[in-house]
């Protein structure tokens, strides 16, 4: 009702249509491999199909999100990835295996670069659980979280 | 109604001249726009990010949001020298700026702010009836009104109960809403537009009355004569992936700088006006937020319901306010600790979890230095009594949670795992090191800071930069102190008083 009482701004709309900054192949790989690590589950990695899906959005996501963004991911990717390992006493994590690399990402977590580690985990968990059956598995449908949602107004009945 | 024009399809070189040339579409700049075009001056806007309208920014996704609309994808940061926590500190960069990146928390200036200003900087003017007609005329803009109580979500009503039963007072906190349905998710844009930024409120009016709002440019400088202040210049975002690339002029007979606390000190060090007290990019107050999560055996669905609806400032005497908010559920599971099985686990009890949040009416330590690009650097030290009281802040919170029946919580301590009450009341806080806290700010403030002398100051009362004319700043940056609550209401409250002095001054000749 309020829109109709305002007047409202108007202008080119494009941000989602402009092309995005390139992200080096080496980011993405490592980014990959963390997030099959991140979210698998004893045995096994996200499917190939989920995985290309956050790849694109990280993509995306790094690309609009500006040089000091692409920088600090890669910085922090980079952290975790080639020095994190020497804190489990070992050299590599692409190549490692699933547990192993767990056991890695649990070192950093609880070492010196938990700090990068959270950053890298905040971007992949974001658009992770943003797949709408990352969503459902973790139980948290997403009324006034996508496009097209219907209103959710809190009632007794909505809880 | 003018149209916002983006920058990044114009080309070659911009030209325009205006009366007034105001830097930034924030809280502040939009305040100064909307009143002096309403007053019939001609007004130009630059704002560095693009244009989103409101309601395509409430159907973004919130990465979507992070990615188009805050500035850096919310990767900002500041770092923590010497026993201080490197602060995630977050902005919007858009039409409208961080205003459309806020929960829509108002609160006016507190009266022991007021009183601070008014005895240490010598502000005796800034009373609260003073400043009474400038907050109506915002309040009114804006569509301030209290958040009832049925719309808070079940992990406020969760904190609210354990925060009474250990002798908190919770208040409803006012916001700037006209119909919140109770998404949870104001920070990354309304599904409804009933969130009353300043883009769905203030820059319409000001186009509405023929002020030209630029996306997408950048600001390198303000152009001196002298010490006056004729324009501003820079380049438009429109070179490849949105670089800069072409050059634009704005003549002016007046210039406001509303850039924000990180940018607009920038802009003045870059013009070569660091004034006689070299206090620019000094003074940087933050507010250091923590959150705690709390698991419940019941399910709380925090989403459902107003994202920030009570507070207590029954701590304020210690320097600590509690504030209720929400994340999204793939921000919340973010910030789970552990990998593979065990995340996924916690993740999937997002259902159960209850958030609340606690900042710190700090004493400052932050500072904003030129970077290598564009961009600023930003550092915060932490005063030795601030940082004591991130313990009490995490203990508070925590004990609060349990009083009300969580069985467990995440606190803001990196890869600490979730405690039982007996855990958590046996963890060392104390001992923690301070780069293994995580902590975050949306109140970037002070780098500017308003006063009543030259020697102590940035800017004026009213804004305008000390030994320059025609130069003014409208910002959260000229917020002298901390002021322990959310800035918003504040910074829009100080701009409107800019504007309406500015209104009645007339231009150099």
């Amino acid at each position: 009702m309020h829109l109709r009482k305002r007047p409202v701004l108007v202008g080119p709309f494009d941000v989602k249509t402009r092309d995005p900054l390139p992200v080096g192949d080496g980011t993405v790989r490592r980014a990959r491999a963390v997030a099959e690590a991140l979210f698998s589950s004893e045995t096994e990695a996200p499917s190939p199909a989920r995985l290309d899906w956050l790849v694109k959005e990280l993509r995306g996501f790094v690309g609009h999100s500006g040089e000091d963004a692409r920088r600090i991911l890669a910085l922090s990717l980079f952290a975790v990835t080639v020095l994190g390992p020497l804190l489990a006493f070992k050299i590599g994590f692409v190549s490692k295996s699933l547990s192993e690399r767990r056991d890695i990402l649990d070192k950093v977590e609880h070492g010196p670069l938990s700090t990068a580690l959270l950053a890298v985990k905040a971007v992949l968990c974001i658009l992770y659980f943003e797949h709408p059956d990352a969503a459902k598995e973790i139980g948290a449908p997403f009324e006034c979280l996508v496009a097209g949602a219907p209103s959710h107004a809190h009632t007794e009945a909505s809880r | 109604m003018t149209p916002v024009e983006s920058c990044r399809t114009k080309e070659g070189r911009l030209e325009i001249e205006a009366d007034v040339v105001v830097v930034g579409s924030g809280a502040g700049g939009a305040v100064i726009a909307c009143e002096l075009a309403e007053a019939g001056h001609k007004v130009v806007v630059l704002e560095e990010g693009p244009f989103v309208p409101a309601l395509e920014h409430g159907q973004m996704r919130p990465s979507e949001s992070l990615r188009h609309v805050w500035r850096g994808g919310a990767f900002t940061v500041a770092f923590g020298l010497g026993d201080t926590p490197h602060i995630n500190v977050t902005m919007g960069r858009v039409v409208g700026g961080s205003s459309t990146v806020t929960g829509g928390v108002c609160f006016r200036v507190p009266g022991q702010v007021l009183s601070t200003w008014q005895r240490e900087r010598g502000m005796t003017h800034l009373t609260e009836s003073a400043l009474e007609p400038y907050y109506a005329s915002v309040e009114e803009a804006v569509h301030v009104e209290t958040v009832p109580v049925n719309m808070r979500s079940k992990s406020t009503e969760h904190f609210v109960r354990g925060a009474e039963a250990r002798g908190l007072v919770m208040k409803p906190i006012a916001r700037n809403t006209d119909g919140c349905n109770g998404c949870g998710r104001c920070n990354f844009g309304c599904p409804h537009v009933a969130k009353m930024s300043v883009d769905v409120t203030y820059l319409p009016r000001a186009a509405a009355k023929g002020a030209r709002i630029f996306a997408d440019c950048l600001v390198e400088r303000v152009i001196m004569k002298g010490d006056r202040a004729v324009g501003v210049e820079g380049r438009m975002a429109n070179g490849k992936y949105g670089k800069p690339k072409d050059a634009f002029v704005v003549r002016a007979k007046r210039v406001v700088l509303s850039a924000g606390a990180a940018y607009t000190p920038l802009l003045l060090r870059r013009s070569g006006i660091t004034g006689v007290s070299n206090q620019t990019g000094k003074n940087v107050t933050v507010h250091p937020g923590f959150r705690m999560i709390a698991r419940f055996s019941d399910e709380v669905r925090g989403w459902a319901g107003a994202m920030q609806s009570a507070y207590t400032d029954s701590l304020e005497h210690e320097g600590i306010t509690l504030m209720g908010l929400f994340v999204p559920p793939a921000v919340l599971a973010a910030t789970m600790p552990g990998q593979g099985p065990e995340l996924l686990r916690r993740a999937g009890t997002v259902k159960n979890l209850a958030i609340f949040g606690g900042i710190i009416h700090d004493e400052g330590g932050g500072r904003v230095w030129p970077g290598f690009g564009r961009e600023p650097i930003l550092t915060y030290r932490m005063a030795k009594h601030d940082r004591a009281l991130i313990p009490r802040v995490i203990r508070e919170m925590g004990e609060a949670f349990f009083a009300a029946g969580a069985k467990e919580v995440f606190t803001p301590i990196l890869g600490a795992p979730g405690m039982d009450a007996d855990a958590f009341r046996a963890f060392p806080f104390e001992d923690v090191k301070s780069r293994d806290i995580e902590c975050s700010s949306q109140h970037p403030l002070g780098s500017c800071r308003m006063g009543m002398t030259p020697e102590h100051s940035v800017v004026d009362t009213v804004g305008k930069v000390w030994d320059t004319r025609e130069l003014y700043v409208a910002d959260g940056s000229m917020v002298p102190t901390s002021l322990g609550v959310n800035p918003q209401l504040a910074i829009m409250t100080l701009a409107t008083r800019v504007a309406w002095h500015l209104r009645e001054t007339p231009y150099l000749s």
